[in-house]
């Protein structure tokens, strides 16, 4: 192994496992998804300059990623569930605050909390706003931070903050909705479950 | 900090998106305060429990670094499968790509040909023009992301050791995107990109006689002397400002780029 295909490994290796996971979220199939990362890595490869290695970070390999499967969508040669993004989008930060005050959350218990999330978050995640659940992808995923993810999305980092507090509050209404679904009514004047560890 | 402050932080107090003194802040707040405290647990909960089903990684194929450098060098045309069950995938992409490559080199020797000069002595635009086309087609990294003349300016004097001054432009006509270090013929540079509607248009700062714009159609106009060339497709834009050259590369034409030249000496 030469020395540059040794340093390009150690810029893939810890986000090997993160560029899958996003990809297989890009990508309607888990083939299509491998195909995904391969190109991603071919393309870096073929860019890549080692004597900047120092330079490169992992969200470069992220912006490579969402590039190819942009051009996918565009050419309809795979499956690839991607949203445009719109540039011309409102930026400005979003209050982030909690929608729904936690004196209205219905109080359970730890573990009737735990159940629900099991059952519901990723049913929650799924019906988000593609283009919010894409900031969360990448936030939760793929571990980036917030100025990462605007680099791979091309748009300002007031359009993260903004979409991520918008699908937050999202997440956080639908797992509400659910609870109250259960039947588990809020008692506001109940003292705090959650949270009685700290 | 009050509750509501508290609050509104919460998301990018799980996220480490808070600066240090707006964290601990933060954290003074939940320790005071058991309903507030209670909101973050319940946030922290759905943010564990999405993580937990969002990295399961069921469909990963494992990290196998000799798979992976045969894969790198089968990218460079000597075949090789990345995993066995998918030779037959990366046989037919390798065979398409060889073509394509062969397309290319074809292509590019007939390019210069036309243009009667020889392979290995490119000129200033070429080699402008390349490194803005792998800058985009390769999405190549921003090493400062910031809209900030004077930030990158700074950072890009700091890395290159050249007096480079980002243009500061409207910016409801230009966007500053960022910057990173580059190299033109072998000589460290300076690289600003800016966004302009849809299209981008690279700045870049180097050292480099006025002999290297010589290639290139002298324009003189109102006390300035700015030279232009047109190469695959893209403007090619430059001026002398004391030592260094400034050079913006676009696909916009001329006089959609002119603002990013730098307005006077200095």
């Amino acid at each position: 192994m030469s020395e540059a295909e040794a340093a390009f490994l150690r810029l893939v290796r810890p986000c090997w496992r993160r560029l899958h996971l996003v990809a297989r979220h890009y990508a309607a199939s888990a083939d299509d998804a491998r195909d995904l990362v391969q190109e991603t890595l071919l393309r870096a490869w073929a860019a890549y300059s080692p004597s900047e290695e120092r330079a490169y970070r992992e969200g470069w390999l992220f912006v490579i990623q969402r590039n190819v499967a942009a051009e996918w969508a565009r050419q309809a040669r795979r499956r690839i569930r991607l949203v445009p993004i719109d540039h011309d989008e409102l930026t400005e930060m979003v209050g982030t605050e909690l929608s729904e005050p936690f004196e209205t959350l219905p109080s359970t218990t730890e573990d009737q909390f735990r159940e629900l999330l099991d059952q519901k978050v990723v049913e929650a995640f799924d019906s988000l706003d593609p283009s919010h659940r894409e900031v969360v992808l990448l936030s939760v995923a793929a571990e980036l931070s917030y100025r990462e993810i605007a680099e791979v999305l091309a748009c300002p980092l007031g359009t993260v903050m903004s979409r991520m507090g918008r699908a937050r509050r999202d997440l956080r209404e639908k797992l509400a909705g659910a609870l109250k679904a259960k039947g588990w009514k809020s008692n506001p004047s109940r003292e705090p479950q959650i949270g009685d560890t700290r | 900090m009050t509750c509501g402050e508290a609050r509104q932080y919460i998301f990018a107090f799980l996220d480490n998106e808070l600066d240090s003194a707006l964290s601990l802040e933060v954290q003074q707040h939940l320790e005071h305060c058991p309903l507030c405290a209670r909101e973050c647990e319940i946030e922290n909960a759905v943010r564990r429990q999405l993580a937990a089903k969002l990295r399961q990684a069921d469909e990963v194929p494992e990290f196998d670094e000799s798979a992976l450098v045969a894969v790198l060098r089968s990218g460079a045309r000597t075949p090789t499968g990345y995993a066995t069950a998918r030779k037959s995938r990366w046989s037919w992409k390798l065979q398409t790509m060889g073509a394509v490559a062969a397309v290319l080199l074809l292509a590019s020797t007939l390019f210069i040909a036309n243009r009667g000069a020889a392979p290995g002595n490119r000129t200033l635009a070429d080699a402008l023009v390349n490194d803005f086309t792998r800058f985009v087609s390769e999405a190549k990294p921003l090493e400062i992301v910031s809209a900030d003349s004077d930030e990158v300016s700074r950072w890009l004097q700091e890395r290159t050791a050249l007096a480079v001054r980002v243009p500061a432009v409207d910016s409801s006509i230009a966007t500053l995107q960022g910057g990173r270090k580059c190299k033109i013929g072998g000589k460290s540079a300076a690289f600003a990109v800016y966004r302009i509607g849809n299209e981008l248009a690279s700045v870049v700062a180097m050292q480099a006689s006025e002999e290297s714009l010589a290639h290139m159609r002298r324009i003189d106009r109102d006390g300035h002397t700015h030279w232009v060339d047109q190469c695959r497709g893209h403007t090619v834009l430059a001026c002398r400002r004391g030592e260094l050259v400034y050079a913006v590369v676009s696909r916009l034409p001329e006089d959609s780029i002119s603002l990013l030249m730098p307005s006077s000496d200095g």
